[in-house]
């Protein structure tokens, strides 16, 4: 290396700070969503079970995720991505991670997501979520939409952008218990369908109704 | 080089023999830009370096799984990739893992679209940190895939011009560089990209 009295000696950690993500001291950090330079970023760890892979922090269990997607309707993901595959869910396609999280989410920005290789036989297999930071005007929502005709029921904005990640969490429970309070939100205008309720990432502080709600869809 | 399709699966996993033939190549997937590549472990590996205020900091690469944030606007050189310094409007998210006896690295281009204006490609003095040269390519404007055609032209002029490559303010000659794209070596840029 030709830059060699260039070069800083002292060790990493003391001149940048979390500069590994998925180190031990700093993958905490990112149990939610966390901003850092233009990205929003998440670690999720999934440990197989018996009945599918469960979140070890929300509890949540992941088996599909459903886009809706232009000229394409509903699509699902049924089969688990395999590690270092990047999936891309493009700005604006609502998504939803059945039994998961219980709305459709929709974010003005890209999204990835990679799951990782294991790093040993019994170690939960760790996921990285990316998006793009949205800009000032721009934000996320929380919808819901018919699961016979994919007509649009209810929806939350919450802006991102111009309010920073710390809210996320907040909207998406005041979201999801406003749709579930009213039985009409949940009715569609077109077909009639009373659909199931909404429910929150984090399991652990389901309602009895949202923890129904978790095992149909 | 990149697809003109945008993607929604950028299939580059670990277990699927039909997914190496993505490896090696920028694709782009709406507004990220990604790449992978895969090296034995046994193999030498890449090094990652940022040019900081203070100096260059060598970002470690040991252990079973790296994630680094190079953030937008940071010098970056990795060795033996590509033998200049690139600076980018938007960040690189930089992921080393290792399984089963190989190192997959994964570089992820992509953030904020309106701050997205330019890339650029550097070198600096070796000795003393002047910057020696430069070549700004306005991606916004011109599109990213046209990028590779500048970054290929300003390592032949740098490796041409022996007076780009000293240092006006020490006197030090800086090495020949060489492209992100190893198909682009000559004997000389073969030889750099063993050296840094």
């Amino acid at each position: 290396m030709p830059f060699a009295n260039l070069l800083i000696n002292e060790p990493i950690d003391t001149v940048m700070e979390d500069w590994d993500f998925l180190s031990e001291k700093v993958v905490g950090k990112f149990s939610g969503f966390k901003e850092v330079g233009q990205q929003v970023v998440g670690v999720r760890h999934l440990r197989p079970t018996e009945t599918g892979v469960v979140d070890t922090v929300s509890g949540g269990q992941l088996s599909e995720i459903w886009l809706i997607e232009p000229f394409k309707g509903l699509t699902k993901l049924t089969e688990a991505p395999k590690p270092l595959d990047v999936g891309v869910i493009v700005g604006g396609t609502p998504h939803h991670a059945a039994h998961y999280f219980g709305y459709w989410h929709i974010n003005d920005r890209d999204e990835l997501f990679i799951p990782l290789p294991p790093t040993g036989p019994d170690t939960p297999i760790d996921y990285l979520l990316f998006q793009q930071m949205p800009e000032e005007t721009e934000g996320d929502r929380f919808a819901w939409y018919c699961l016979e005709c994919l007509t649009l029921l209810f929806e939350r904005y919450y802006p991102t952008g111009a309010s920073g990640m710390n809210g996320f969490w907040k909207a998406e429970r005041a979201a999801v218990t406003e749709y579930n309070q009213d039985s009409r939100h949940r009715t569609c205008p077109e077909c009639g369908t009373v659909n199931p309720e909404g429910y929150c990432w984090q399991s652990r502080k389901d309602t009895p109704v949202e923890r129904q709600a978790r095992t149909i869809w | 080089m990149p697809k003109r399709t945008p993607l929604r699966d950028y299939a580059a996993s670990l277990t699927d023999p039909d997914d190496l033939k993505v490896l090696g190549k920028w694709d782009e997937a709406f507004d990220y830009r990604i790449w992978s590549a895969r090296l034995p472990l046994d193999a030498p590996q890449f090094e990652l370096y940022e040019m900081t205020p203070e100096g260059i900091l060598s970002i470690p690469q040991h252990g079973p799984r790296v994630l680094h944030l190079i953030r937008a606007g940071v010098p970056h050189h990795v060795a033996p990739l590509f033998g200049y310094w690139a600076v980018s409007d938007t960040d690189r998210i930089w992921l080393r893992a290792e399984w089963e006896g190989q190192a997959s690295y994964t570089i992820i281009m992509g953030g904020t679209p309106s701050a997205y204006r330019c890339d650029a490609v550097r070198w600096y003095c070796p000795q003393c940190a002047a910057v020696l040269h430069e070549m700004t390519y306005e991606t916004a404007q011109r599109g990213w895939p046209g990028f590779w055609d500048e970054e290929v032209k300003a390592v032949q002029q740098f490796n041409a011009n022996t007076t780009l490559r000293t240092c006006q303010a020490c006197a030090s000659l800086h090495p020949l560089a060489y492209s992100f794209f190893s198909e682009h070596d000559g004997p000389q840029e073969e030889e750099a990209r063993r050296q840094w």
